[in-house]
């Protein structure tokens, strides 16, 4: 052998490679799903309300799974580049996604293919709802009580909101129909740029979901004049319902879970038991409860048939509050 | 007597072992970070928050915040050794840093970069300490309005930053301001000049500009020339800063430091903002303003102070109220949260010992860092002897890898690539890049700000000269603007008289 190294070589290299081959055999011979590591997209920006819920999450679903799972954030144009993402991936189960009420409002504001069928559902979380926040110190303590100064006074309530025609501005306008009164809607880049402008004063109020907000709510600066939930919201109590004054006004943003469409029905079952266990733990729980999120599953079944609904549903509102879509 | 007691109770949690282990940890990675050109606190404090969830809380929180004060160190290695800046908000220390290490002062402009960090970063410790809540509620006061006249003073300072033709210096700030606009407009909603590409709805990014036109440009000028680099290798020199660079270090670190503080509170990219105001601020106030651009050391120490002031006072919105200023003190927030902490009024009541634990750990972190950044200066000036031709593919692998950590975009790499020549044409035509990334940073907001101060004022111009503290600003910047014209026609006036 030392007189032909490179023969030598030769057969080590083959007789590596020959191995690497049967390894990946021995993979295929496992037929059972998961066998290697899993992709989480999240369309959002680290630490923000939707990333945190995956994160929360991620550790759970691993160990349910037996395999790792790694979580990619993919931000940008509102949530649009992380959705294509999924939707674009391969559908062996591998892949999949978080999923908020932005996969409707995006269909139709935006040219960017988001639709909710192309999304094989495997699984909805918890929802926290839409609502009305004030400073802590402001006067009005009722929605009635705000909604009568809004109604007395148009054009004083400036009301902030993530982005002219997202979805919480598009909420925003809906809610000026049903109650009859008119807002100023100041624009940011995102709810949290308003957070300084409503403690500082220059806005009156701000549109964005109990969730987002909680640790504000519960750190004592903000408090939540009005929920937009069909009942009134364990955590804010004393939040009055539009429905209770007779609106029918019933918005939530979601945290739920899809993959790209066509994953055979076998693994979406395997993920859904997996987010099910995974949802159980007491860990979860614990932060959903601190963080003012309201546990709430359904199965895949289910979600489709939601998914449709609510598309209908932004539908009608987008082409009533009136934004042209780019 | 009471706030020396929590002192004592924060020393108490910041030095056991596990804490002290972790501060450690923390800085160290954050200086790896900022010493690599493209990778910043912001996508490593992302990558290492899934691993604290296993910490207890004040550790957790002591190791993120630690990457992040201690990517501020480490930023201008680079900037100074190769002209490339380790971090967005060491941009500015390319002007003065560089040149300084090409006349043979690299240990002297690394040395003082360190210390004037170090200065600026326990100062601004201290006044988050003492001063956070009436500090937090003073910047609760600025509004639009209040945004639009601080951003109209900064960016008549925008003229100082040019070192040659104003002209150019100018030119460069319009093709920022257009670059700025690209992305959706969040007041009417109007994508403006993405081309159909939906990742570029919230602008180019900061980080493949930068890297583009510093990082890439500058590898694309130097290979064209055959770079005669011995100058480097035979003045070393001393590694330290002498007597004469404390004399004029002196005062802009104490300028860097306030100023860098108290922009860092307000919500934006303060470390970047504070770094070139301080600057513009220096150049104004020199007695020799000609050094600049040519090697002063005040350009070095002002803002190298002024950005390590300025992630001191952003943890003051984050942990006073619980609002995130920046991609990173947003990311703490979600640590905060993860871990069951609200932070905001709350936290000094219920976890202060969490409060004192993480201020007090900063304490230590910043003489960490000092002892940590000094002797490695040694190593790092060795580093120019390094061949280019092996130390060129190094910084373009490390940009890229930056550019690609930051959003997982492989478009971000082209835009990175694309300002690279960019940044490659402007260097061959003699224009300078910084105005550009100055205007590129603010415009957006300015127009933001404007807007959505008539929205709030119903249409109302004289928001801007009825709210105090705008009003305030727009007087200054008129005093300024004057006294300049002032003081230029005296001159031309001298030149007249003695011609």
């Amino acid at each position: 052998m030392k007189k032909n190294p490179k023969l030598f070589g030769g057969i080590i290299l083959m007789a590596a490679l020959g191995l690497v081959t049967f390894a990946g055999g021995l993979a295929f011979a496992q037929e059972t799903f998961p066998t290697k590591p899993l992709t989480f997209i999240v369309s959002w920006s680290a630490g923000g309300g939707q990333d945190l819920v995956a994160r929360a999450l991620q550790r759970h679903l691993a160990k349910a799974l037996g395999q790792p799972v790694v979580i990619i954030n993919k931000p940008g144009g509102g949530a649009s580049i992380g959705f294509s993402e999924i939707a674009n991936s391969a559908p062996d189960g591998y892949t999949f996604g978080q999923l908020s009420p932005s996969v409707h409002s995006l269909k139709y504001m935006v040219r960017a293919g988001i639709d909710y069928v192309k999304f094989e559902p495997i699984m909805f979380g918890g929802y926290s709802p839409t609502c009305i926040l004030v400073k802590k110190e402001a006067s009005w303590n009722t929605l009635k009580e705000f909604l009568d100064y809004a109604k007395a006074n148009p054009g004083k309530v400036r009301m902030g909101n993530s982005g002219h025609g997202g979805g919480w501005h598009i909420q925003a306008i809906e809610m000026e129909r049903a109650a009859g009164v008119k807002f100023i809607h100041i624009p940011y880049k995102g709810i949290a740029p308003s957070y300084p402008a409503l403690l500082g004063g220059h806005i009156e109020a701000i549109i964005t979901s109990i969730a987002d907000t909680f640790h504000l709510i519960q750190g004592g600066k903000l408090k939540a004049v009005g929920v937009a939930s069909s009942e009134r919201n364990k955590f804010v109590p004393e939040a009055q319902t539009f429905k209770e004054l007779g609106m029918d006004i019933d918005f939530v943003t979601f945290y739920s879970w899809v993959g790209p469409k066509g994953i055979p029905k076998e693994r979406v079952t395997i993920l859904y038991r997996a987010f099910q266990k995974a949802i159980e733990n007491k860990e979860f729980k614990d932060y959903c409860e601190s963080s003012g999120v309201i546990i709430s599953t359904k199965g895949p079944d289910e979600v489709a048939k939601f998914l449709a609904q609510e598309d209908k549903k932004w539908e009608k509102l987008i082409t009533s509050a009136g934004i042209k879509p780019e | 007597m009471d706030s020396f007691q929590s002192i004592i109770q924060g020393f108490s949690v910041a030095l056991t072992p596990m804490n002290l282990f972790f501060c450690f940890l923390g800085v160290f990675i954050g200086t790896l970070i900022g010493v690599l050109p493209g990778i910043g606190p912001a996508g490593s404090v992302a990558l290492l928050l899934p691993f604290t969830f296993s910490l207890p809380a004040v550790t957790a929180i002591i190791i993120l915040a630690g990457i992040f004060y201690g990517s501020m160190y480490g930023g201008s290695t680079t900037s100074i050794l190769v002209n490339i800046p380790g971090e967005a908000a060491s941009v500015v220390t390319c002007l003065d840093g560089y040149q300084m290490a090409r006349q043979g002062r690299a240990g002297r402009a690394l040395g003082m970069a360190a210390i004037a960090s170090f200065i600026a970063g326990t100062l601004g410790v201290f006044l988050l300490q003492v001063m956070a809540p009436p500090v937090a509620q003073l910047a609760l006061n600025f509004g639009p309005a209040e945004f639009f006249a601080l951003i109209f003073f900064a960016l008549i300072l925008l003229a100082y930053l040019a070192s040659s033709s104003m002209i150019k210096a100018f030119a460069m700030a319009a093709v920022g301001m257009v670059i700025g606009s690209v992305g959706i407009d969040g007041v009417s909603g109007v994508i403006r000049f993405t081309f159909g590409f939906n990742e570029f709805y919230d602008g180019l990014g900061i980080v493949p500009i930068v890297m583009g036109l510093y990082g890439v440009g500058e590898v694309l000028i130097n290979l064209e020339q055959t770079f005669q680099r011995q100058i480097f290798q035979a003045q070393i020199g001393r590694l330290l800063p002498d007597k004469e660079d404390w004399k004029a270090s002196a005062k802009p670190i104490i300028r860097g430091s306030l100023l860098g503080f108290f922009i860092g509170v307000l919500p934006g990219p303060g470390a970047i903002i504070s770094s070139f105001v301080s600057y513009t601020v220096e150049k104004r106030v020199s007695q020799h303003p000609e050094e600049f651009g040519k090697g002063a050391i005040e350009g070095v120490a002002g803002p190298e102070a002024a950005n390590n002031a300025a992630t001191a006072g952003a943890f003051i919105p984050l942990l006073t109220f619980g609002i995130p200023t920046t991609a990173t003190t947003a990311l703490l927030l979600g640590a905060l949260r993860i871990h069951g902490i609200i932070p905001g009024p709350l936290l000094l009541e219920n976890n202060p010992d969490v409060f004192w634990g993480v201020v007090t750990s900063m304490y230590i972190g910043n003489i960490m860092l000092l002892f940590l950044n000094l002797p490695l200066i040694g190593i790092w000036v060795k580093l120019l002897r390094v061949p280019y031709g092996t130390l060129f593919p190094l910084i373009l692998l490390f940009c890229l890898i930056g550019a690609y950590a930051g959003n997982n975009s492989l478009l971000e790499i082209n835009v990175m690539i694309f300002f690279g020549f960019v940044g490659y044409l402007l260097r061959k035509t003699g224009f300078e890049p910084a105005p550009l990334i100055f205007a590129y940073i603010l415009c957006p907001t300015w127009e933001e700000s404007f807007r959505q101060s008539l929205l709030i004022s119903s249409g109302d111009l004289t928001i801007f000269f009825k709210r105090p503290i705008s009003a305030v600003l727009f007087s200054l910047a008129g005093v300024f603007i004057l006294s300049s014209i002032f003081s230029s026609m005296k001159r031309k006036k001298l030149l007249e008289k003695i011609g």
